[in-house]
């Protein structure tokens, strides 16, 4: 009986170091940066254009702009979440800041 | 001394331009590096897999606007071009666009479209391309023709820009920035396209950096 309990012990040691050990590996690779296959990306980091056009939406309304006058003209990211994105008025520009989920976290006509 | 310090200055100055320039980039999941992206890579590529690379496939995909269903947006910067459809999706193609010197951006608008269109190059295009002199007259519609299967002319208003969205002879060439300032797809992509877009839709065309036309 004792000897049954030990190979149990054994046994259940055994799979959790296994459970232990496939989380771990699993977690590395869900956390590399690094693509498994051929993938494509640009050497200057720009916002999403969907973002971008966000922020001119946006910039249109709050300043009373023509929505066909309002243009992105450069973007960058700011922080791992946020993008600043510069925007041409007409007349005049304006600084928008937006964050991944398409929050306007900040406007400012220049 | 000074000639020394402009000298200077110049390499430097060089230097960082070359290290801004745009370019795209792909992982190399043998050797797990980002390379350059570049025409003869693109070439080798193509040859290799019978197509572009995954990412620039036709896809739909999620995209949060308040613009209209119909319209086009170009994102010159990562070499896609959205149809933005209903439900805050889109249509995304992976397209060519002018290389340094030759992108824009702007908002223009779809004045006429073509289906295997003639290709007459423009007056500084003969000037400059012996290639392009031949055709000074107009190079019929064709598989050896360089805007492809289909064309949308885009324009400022009711004035043609010059610039279109077309298919290509060069299909390797999508993720580049190799044109004077025309988007290239996929013959099968900009077919696509042109049997979805109507005459007036709005084209929205993002490029950090670039020379703006403005105004629909």
């Amino acid at each position: 009986m004792k000897g049954n309990e030990r190979m149990d012990r054994v046994l259940w040691t055994r799979l959790a170091t296994v459970v232990v050990f496939g989380a771990i590996v699993a977690a590395c690779q869900g956390s590399g940066s690094q693509p498994t296959t051929e993938t494509v990306r640009a050497t200057i980091v720009t916002a999403p254009a969907d973002l971008q056009l966000l922020c001119a939406s946006e910039a249109a309304t709050r300043f009373s702009a023509n929505p066909n006058e309002v243009l992105p003209t450069s973007s960058a990211q700011i922080s791992s979440a946020q993008y600043q994105v510069e925007l041409t008025l007409s007349p005049g520009a304006a600084t928008c800041v937006v964050d991944e989920n398409g929050n306007i976290i900040s406007l400012v006509q220049a | 001394m000074r000639g020394a310090f402009y000298f200077i200055a110049a390499i430097v100055a060089a230097l960082v331009a070359v290290g801004t320039a745009q370019a795209t980039e792909i992982f190399d999941p043998r050797t797990k590096t980002w390379v350059r992206y570049d025409p003869n890579r693109a070439m080798r590529y193509y040859r290799a897999h019978g197509s572009v690379p995954g990412d620039f496939k036709r896809q739909v995909v999620k995209f949060r606007t308040a613009e209209k269903p119909g319209t086009i947006i170009i994102d010159g910067n990562r070499h896609y071009l959205y149809l933005v459809q209903e439900n805050f999706t889109a249509i995304r193609y992976g397209i060519g666009v002018g290389r340094e010197g030759f992108g824009w951006a702007g908002i223009v608008n779809v004045g006429r479209k073509a289906e295997w269109p003639t290709w007459t190059p423009p007056p500084e295009m003969v000037a400059r391309d012996p290639k392009a002199a031949k055709y000074a007259g107009g190079m019929p519609g064709g598989p050896e023709n360089p805007l492809g299967a289909r064309a949308l002319y885009l324009f400022e208003g009711n004035r043609d820009t010059i610039y279109r969205i077309h298919g290509t002879n060069e299909p390797w060439s999508i993720g580049l920035d190799i044109s004077s300032g025309c988007i290239r797809m996929h013959n099968d992509d900009v077919t696509d396209l042109y049997n979805r877009v109507k005459i007036g839709a709005k084209v929205i065309v993002l490029m950090q950096g670039a020379a703006l036309y403005r105004g629909v």
